[in-house]
């Protein structure tokens, strides 16, 4: 510190110094000169200063330009200097082949990994979202209780009357719209949204124009804006889609304009937009919560206000209810970021991959400084030679770290090679919906980043080992020959037990994750997937107005279905378990009073015999019948449990007869029986507990819900149970739907296997993913051992030789190396352990069907890199009880 | 057509590199030769020329080590470069434009 405060003073005394002798010498020359004409020296020295000027001045310029001066030559020297040491750490590194190629593959596999991953974090969770101002765009959502729901039409019109908003917008999520472009029908996703969507995200069309809100209404809404990936996919990029006419399920559309690709933020996001046109109906809808509410907020809004601003509205408008069972102030308003929503979990488990990849980086770290302890060791003569010659400390060090940067550049470079094949890896493992992945990009920042954690990486691995071959022992050094001394070794064990340790703490996370998948997939979902084919039907409204012409319909599609050779059986749902999809409905038991706490359940509409077809038991009572029509008493088939979660005292079978209803409608509960009870479905997820559900039949669907659900069922078939079979059912399928109504196109048609694989993609990505950086960190970990323990023997040939001489036996020598050489492993193991204790609770949302600190895990990691180290040791070990004692003391 | 100013900023410069060609000189010498060479035409002040040569030695023209003058003392003595003598040759070059255009109007023949 003194001396980096001292620097510019030297400069500035040094430059001053030398001005002022100069000027002087200059006024003492003129003085002389003119004494020799005969002038006094007082007049002579008088004449000298008049003839020179302004000396004040004239001193201040050459010394500030002598001070430029000497700050560019400086700059020269250095660069010099740095060009020397970058030409001279080349020709060394290419001068040792292998020690390059172990410390470069080292390098390129933890930069690499450290850059992929956060190419990844970059793109999903650092960068802003494409929208300006992304912090003001909220969802915003109704609240019971503190429970969340979904905004129904009179609550989005009374949002936005709510000042704190800029702009409001209601959206419906339609996954399947029936496009047709010539006479192909084609399935795609796309939402119906207010005209204020796209001022919400401030986003302008790429070309064209959005809709108006005079286009947003009942009879006008024939318009629709498409993505960009539909205008790539489908229009070829043609700019002549403008004023193009679409048929969108049923009815054409007028294209009015392309969104900009930033627009798609994930793989399966919507690729159309068409007006959601509400009627001065829907402006009464009170019990209808299926929207999807956006807003953008005033400027200097925050979300928490936002939320209180709008709850009076909310509350005004409950008044309105006739069947309300709340009070007016459990009625609340929740407006929370778009991006949270959208980037939520994500976040979080790239944070911990990160977290997983910077260990790798420093284990690599780790074994690139012990490589480069043991060329220290080897070249320490060299360095003493250098040394004496009279280069610095410093110098030495300076050069030394320059060799450690070109390496670690070099292995960056590698690395961006690695990184470019790692994201690959990462957008394969990764679901569809994580957004903004397939945007992840080696570009400027992840350059940038690379950079970064290159110099900081070659600091790590390089600092260390450089101030020790720097250290000065010269006489010593020269007088063993350059050998090195042994004494210097302590600090290759503790890098050994720090890469243990690290890798353990990998390893045990990675063990817990692959433990809970294996896990997952022996769960057993409640039904058999293997050979089921699922579809979705949308039917539209302008062909099928009426409930019966829907339920004929898709009696008609089962019944075709059913016909398929090969197909066992044939049935109709409205949600395929897993699929995603949901549909959730309060439930009244009929035997119990009507209270605020009325439990939320699946509610599905299915045909007979769908039971039978994905085998779910029946485990008592009577399945749905065909005979259970709209004329027909009204019953149901619920699931254990439901009965359990009902009737909490009874056994489920004895639930039969009783009554349940579903929806509050507005005068009151109709109740239906219970006719049947099966056994229960993991719905949502394979991790997640079986939800309570109660099964409809189809033809009992309460009318008013048809609108809702699109009129839209799944076709359910069961072929053979062999792989493939399933898929191999989709053209059958959709040539039987044809036979009922040609211009009705499948969707979504995926095998019940399928969406198996689906709910366990996230479990996947992290099991994928962290063994993978376990693996690497396995091998890395293994190197480093190996690296210490040869080193270990080379440098102990002489004292093996020397006890082999005095008569140890072989077996004593195994034990004399094995004994240095797990030293390190065991302490590194016991540190590994216990960090992982900690470590692991990062990954407890992640675990199913394990503890975060399950000791079978902790064990089998244990010995499994222990048994490893071992056979990484064998073959220095084995090298040391070779040697040959003769050889070994000819060598001094 | 260059600047008045830069012209005379450039001749300074463009005679203390002249004067170097004939060897290593200190301030002084320069000074001296400068006064001789031109009878005493150049009025300049004396002191003006040590911030051209800072500068010029700052740019790299010129290099200056410290010697012993003829009475024995130590200076300060200046050596052209390669570079400044591609810089003389410049501004020679430059010097002669410019007389070739202000010439005829003031010189007229």
């Amino acid at each position: 510190m003194t001396r980096r405060r001292r620097w510019p003073r030297f400069f500035r005394t040094s430059v001053q110094d030398e001005v002022e002798r100069e000027l002087a010498f200059h006024l003492e020359m003129t003085t002389r000169e003119l004494m020799e004409q005969g002038m006094s020296r007082a007049n002579a020295r008088a004449e000298a200063e008049r003839r020179f000027g302004d000396s004040a001045s004239i001193n201040a310029e050459c010394r500030r330009y002598g001070e430029e001066r000497d700050r560019r030559a400086h700059r020269a020297e250095y660069l010099h200097e740095l060009r020397q040491d970058v030409t001279f750490a080349l020709r060394q590194l290419g001068r040792a082949r292998s020690f390059t190629a172990i410390a470069g593959i080292t390098l390129a596999l933890g930069i690499g990994a450290t850059a992929a991953v956060f190419s990844a974090l970059d793109a999903v969770a650092l960068r802003p979202l494409p929208y300006p101002d992304a912090d003001r765009i909220v969802n915003v959502q109704p609240t019971r209780k503190g429970e969340l729901t979904d905004p129904s039409p009179p609550e989005f019109l009374a949002f936005r009357s709510v000042p704190a908003f800029e702009h409001v917008a209601a959206a419906v999520l339609q996954a399947g719209i029936t496009m047709r472009i010539g006479d192909v029908p084609e399935m795609i996703t796309g939402a119906h949204v207010s005209s204020e969507y796209f001022a919400v995200f401030g986003v302008h069309p790429l070309i064209g124009r959005t809709f108006t809100a005079q286009e947003d209404a009942p009879g006008q809404s024939n318009v629709a804006v498409i993505s960009y990936r539909l205008w790539m996919s489908h229009f070829n990029g043609d700019r002549g889609v403008l004023n193009r006419r679409v048929e969108m399920d049923g009815t054409p559309h007028t294209i009015l304009g392309v969104m900009p690709p930033s627009f798609d933020l994930t793989r399966g996001s919507e690729d159309i937009w068409t007006p959601i046109a509400f009627s001065s109906d829907d402006a009464t809808k009170y019990g209808e919560h299926y929207l999807r509410v956006v807003a953008r907020l005033r400027p200097g809004v925050t979300p928490a206000q936002a939320g209180a601003a709008a709850t009076p509205a909310e509350r005004e408008l409950s008044t309105h209810l006739t069947y309300r069972t709340l009070a007016l102030t459990d009625y609340g308003v929740v407006a929370h970021r778009y991006r949270d929503g959208l980037v939520g979990d994500y976040q979080s488990l790239l944070l911990v991959l990160l977290g997983a990849v910077s260990f790798v980086l420093l284990i690599a770290c780790g074994n690139v400084a012990n490589l480069l302890l043991a060329r220290g060791s080897a070249r320490t003569k060299e360095l003493a030679i250098r040394a004496a010659l009279g280069a610095g400390r410093g110098r030495i060090v300076r050069q030394l770290l320059t060799e450690s940067l070109v390496l670690a550049i070099s292995g960056a470079a590698g690395g961006l090679l690695v990184a470019y094949g790692l994201q690959r890896v990462i957008l394969a493992v990764s679901p569809e919906d994580v957004p903004r992945l397939d945007h992840a990009r080696i570009d400027a920042r992840v350059l940038a980043f690379t950079l970064g954690i290159s110099v900081l990486a070659a600091l790590v691995f390089g600092l260390l080992p450089a101030l020790r071959a720097a250290r000065p022992q010269l006489q010593q050094t020269l007088r063993e020959g350059g050998r090195g001394s042994v004494t210097r070794d302590r600090l290759r064990p503790v890098l050994v037990a720090a890469e243990v340790a690290l890798a353990i703490t990998l390893l045990v996370g990675s063990g817990l994750l692959i433990r809970s998948a294996w896990l997952m997939q022996r769960i057993d979902p409640g039904f058999d997937p293997r050979g089921v084919l699922t579809a979705r039907l949308i039917l539209p409204g302008a062909r099928y107005p009426t409930a019966a012409g829907i339920t004929r319909a898709y009696g008609a599609i089962r019944d075709e279905a059913a016909r398929i050779p090969g197909v066992q059986s044939a049935a109709i749902t409205s949600v395929a378990p897993l699929s995603g999809s949901s549909m959730q409905s309060s439930v009244q038991a009929e035997d119990r009073p009507i209270d605020d706490k009325s439990p939320q359940a699946n509610v599905r509409f299915t045909s007979s015999g769908y039971f039978g077809t994905m085998h779910i038991p029946l485990i008592a009572g009577r399945d749905i019948a065909t005979t259970d029509n709209a004329a027909a008493p009204q019953v149901a088939v619920i699931n254990e449990a439901l009965a359990r979660l009902l009737w909490p005292n009874i056994e489920p079978r004895e639930a039969l007869g009783h009554g349940i209803a579903g929806v509050a409608p507005k005068n009151g509960p109709k109740y239906r029986t219970v006719v049947g009870v099966v056994g229960d479905v993991h719905e949502s997820g394979l991790n997640e507990k079986p939800a309570p559900a109660f099964y409809i039949p189809y033809e009992q669907t309460p009318e008013l819900m048809w609108p809702l659900i699109q009129r839209s069922l799944v076709v359910v078939v069961r072929g053979p149970a062999a792989e493939g079979s399933a898929e191999a059912l989709v053209n059958p399928l959709s040539r039987a739907v044809a036979r009922v109504d040609p211009s009705l196109p499948l969707t979504e048609a995926r095998s019940m296997s399928y969406f198996m694989r689906a709910s366990l993609a996230t479990a996947r990505m992290n099991t994928v993913l962290l063994s993978l950086l376990g693996g690497i960190a396995l091998v890395l970990a293994i190197v480093g051992i190996y690296g210490v323990v040869s080193f270990f023997v080379n440098q102990h040939v002489h004292e093996i030789g020397i006890r082999l001489a005095l008569g140890a036996t072989p077996a004593l020598i195994w034990r004399f190396v094995m004994r240095r050489g797990l030293a390190p492993i065991v302490a590194g193991l016991g540190v590994g352990i216990s960090l992982s204790l900690v470590t692991t609770n990062v990954l407890r949302q992640q675990l199913y069907g394990v503890s975060a600190h399950d000791p079978l895990t902790l064990v089998g990691v244990g010995s499994l890199l222990l048994v490893i180290a071992v056979v990484a040791m064998y073959v220095p070990a084995r090298r040391a009880m070779r040697v040959a004692p003769i050889i070994a003391l000819n060598e001094s | 057509m260059p600047n008045v100013k830069d012209r005379l900023h450039g001749t300074l410069d463009a005679l203390v590199l002249k004067t170097l060609t004939f060897g290593p000189r200190h301030g002084y010498a320069i000074v001296q030769w400068l006064r001789e060479q031109t009878n005493d035409a150049l009025s300049v002040e004396e002191g003006s020329v040590y911030p051209a040569l800072y500068r010029m030695e700052r740019d790299g023209w010129i290099e200056a080590d410290w010697g012993t003058s003829e009475l024995g003392r130590k200076a300060k003595f200046y050596q052209i470069t390669e570079k400044g003598r591609r810089q003389l040759r410049a501004e020679t070059k430059e010097f002669a434009t410019f007389v070739a255009a202000v010439k005829p109007l003031l010189l007229p023949s």
